[in-house]
């Protein structure tokens, strides 16, 4: 296997949030409106039920304002000071080409530098990533605990989001797209949700999505269970020990069919939120981990799988302790 | 007077191999049945061809063919069938089932008839596991597709003959190819699975990694069926033409094998790092297979459907007894070919052919 496999020391997710945009459209109304590729009815079977859309009457900068916005909340409710930010780093999988007119300078209009001068935070170096599909954000993560690992104290403060283009449909590969944005602070000396081990699997052959989107449904189960599998063997773990998965939010059925090539009891899979908001690019598991952590579901001490798959493609791993 | 043998299916897997080794080893004089809509098997003096159906009475045969097979036939080896996993049931039926019926009652009017010899399948065992004996057949597991239940309805039909017919049964396991030179004389099952796995779509497989697979090459199978009907016939008796278990794969193995015999042979396609498939249960399988109806993707649903018809045997593992066969020709395991030896120079021919379409 390929990519990267790395026990992380020390390193956490202290502070989580997302924002969703404010029109929720149920699979009955996407499919009235053109919105989906497939039945409504089959969607549901699959396990979504709505998605909340970009509305059409606010700005095109709009993820870029929910994720800063998460940003600020993150830093408040962590209170620590800006100054301890020493990177922040700015998550999506759907980058803004720009338009190819106009002044040439426009193109080097930079969001995260926005971002890092809107949340004052002035000591930190920014940089954007993108182009893994959604497996970005756990790479954010991978990447932000290497950064830490040079640093002698300090923070570094992931933000993603993404939103599908206006108009277009609201469904890819037979998964309910939402659009949302996140953020979330990694902090060294953490006392929760500290990382244990990250495993990346990179299949670069499906680099052209379309023309390889039928052997990329065929490569997902098998490698998703590679992925896994040794992600658990190389922490010294086995599926009897993770007390949660907290999933990309694809659909339900393709959860429950890998929880039993793995044999993980599919009501250990924290599945609520696949009808609630279905799929996001870069916000799965921020929205999941906020939502299980509100509602007293981790307890300190349970091992969290987060396991997801991007576009181009990635096979992506990461266990947490909460 | 030189034997005069009447074969069904001479033009198949099995007879295109066992006619040559007949006509050099035997001086019989040889009848060929070979199916309107196929091209004959064209061979030598010895070899009279006659078109026919063995899914109509009489075979659909002329009254001065039939006539003169009555007369003159001393043997008959009814290799013809269906060989086909997804055929309809009934379908399976007509060729297989009442196709035997049939050759069976053109037998009972052979007045010099000496021996009949039907050519059927290890895997009319079906769904049962554990050791499957040569003098075992009626069962209730099931079966996994309907080739394996038609040929088992053919075999209790046979039984019931024995009586009026001297009949001795030949079970072949899975033929995979020719040990000598890789040759596959018909794409069946296997092939088709590396087909799918070449091509990177193998998603997932029912079956068990430590399941022993048994693969039979076609030449060994074709020679020791002509030397167990020529030589050690004995009517009564059922012969499993199986694999030595010491000689094969285990499932796991074999998708190493042809992994890694596809990357030797064609180094973009190991560049591409396609996954090997998922051995999962039935019920898995089953409820992936059922997401991708619903979903309708036809490229997937093609090779699920046909992996769906032979892979759930794998999850049945099974023992094929070979008492009765090692008791006629004692060499038997010691001269079956080992996998390891020819696996290579099958995958090779199936990939260089692309899987028949091409000339060798």
């Amino acid at each position: 296997m390929n990519g990267h496999a790395e026990k992380l020391k020390g390193v956490g997710l202290t502070h989580v949030t997302y924002r969703l945009p404010s029109q929720c459209l149920s699979l009955e109304e996407m499919g009235e409106q053109h919105l989906l590729e497939s039945d409504a009815s089959f969607l549901r079977d699959l396990g979504f039920g709505q998605s909340f859309v970009r509305n059409h009457e606010t700005s095109d900068d709009v993820i870029d304002d929910m994720a800063v916005d998460c940003g600020r909340d993150v830093l408040d409710r962590s209170g620590i000071a800006t100054h301890g930010v020493r990177w922040l780093l700015r998550y999506t999988g759907l980058p803004d080409e720009g338009s190819p007119e106009g002044d040439l300078l426009t193109r080097f209009r930079y969001p995260v530098a926005h971002a890092q001068e809107r949340l004052d935070l002035n000591r930190a170096s920014s940089i954007a990533l993108s182009q893994q599909g959604c497996s970005g954000l756990l790479s954010s993560l991978f990447l932000a605990n290497r950064l830490l690992q040079g640093e002698d104290d300090g923070a570094v403060l992931c933000l993603a989001g993404d939103a599908l283009p206006r108009g277009r449909r609201r469904e890819i590969l037979y998964n309910v797209m939402s659009d949302a944005a996140g953020a979330v602070l990694v902090e060294r000396n953490a006392t929760r949700n500290r990382l244990l081990h990250f495993v990346q699997h990179a299949m670069p052959y499906y680099w052209d999505t379309p023309r390889h989107a039928t052997e990329v449904l065929a490569s997902y189960f098998p490698l998703a269970h590679r992925v896994i599998t040794r992600t658990l063997d190389e922490a010294g773990l086995t599926t009897d020990d993770v007390t949660w998965v907290v999933p990309h939010n694809v659909s339900l059925r393709s959860w429950i069919i890998l929880a039993r090539l793995l044999d993980i009891p599919s009501d250990r899979i924290w599945s609520h939120n696949i009808a609630r908001i279905g799929h996001t690019v870069s916000c799965d598991h921020l929205i999941n981990l906020r939502d299980m952590e509100d509602q007293g579901i981790l307890q300190s001490g349970d091992i969290l799988l987060l396991f997801t798959f991007g576009f181009g493609a990635n096979w992506t791993c990461l266990l947490l302790e909460h | 007077m030189p034997p005069t043998i009447f074969i069904t299916g001479a033009s198949g897997m099995v007879g295109r191999d066992l006619v040559p080794y007949l006509l050099t080893h035997s001086n019989a004089e040889l009848t060929l049945l070979c199916h309107r809509s196929g091209r004959g098997a064209s061979h030598n003096r010895r070899v009279r061809t006659i078109f026919g159906d063995v899914r109509l009475p009489d075979l659909g045969i002329s009254r001065e063919d039939r006539s003169r097979i009555e007369r003159s036939t001393t043997h008959i080896l009814h290799a013809a069938a269906c060989t086909r996993f997804d055929q309809d049931l009934e379908d399976a039926r007509a060729v297989n089932a009442a196709g035997t019926r049939h050759v069976a009652a053109l037998a009972r009017r052979c007045k010099r008839l000496e021996q009949f010899g039907f050519v059927s399948t290890a895997y009319i065992s079906g769904r049962r596991t554990g050791v499957v004996r040569e003098d075992e057949l009626e069962h209730d597991e099931g079966f996994v597709n309907t080739y394996e239940q038609s040929k088992y309805e053919a075999e209790m039909f046979l039984a019931s003959q024995h009586a009026q017919l001297p009949i001795a049964v030949y079970r072949l396991s899975t033929i995979f190819g020719d040990s000598r030179t890789g040759v596959v004389r018909t794409m069946t099952a296997p092939h088709l699975a590396m087909k799918i796995i070449y091509h990177g779509l193998a998603v997932m497989v029912p079956g068990l990694p430590n399941c022993r697979v048994d693969f039979i090459p076609g030449d060994y199978a074709a020679t020791v069926l002509a030397r167990l009907f020529l030589s050690a016939f004995e009517a009564g008796r059922t012969y499993h033409i199986t694999a030595n278990p010491e000689r094969s794969y285990v499932l796991a193995d074999l998708v190493d094998a042809i992994y890694g015999e596809f990357a030797v042979l064609d180094s973009e396609w190991g560049r591409r790092r396609y996954p090997k498939p998922l051995l999962s249960t039935p019920e898995s399988f089953e409820l992936f297979m059922q997401s991708v109806e619903q979903a309708g993707d036809p490229i997937l649903l093609g090779v699920l459907r046909s992996i769906r018809h032979f892979a759930n045997q794998l999850t049945c593992p099974k023992d094929f007894e070979r008492r009765n066969v090692v008791e006629a020709l004692p060499s038997y395991d010691a001269d079956f070919p080992d996998i390891r030896n020819y696996a290579s120079k099958v995958i090779r021919y199936c990939l260089e052919t692309r899987w028949g379409k091409r000339a060798a």
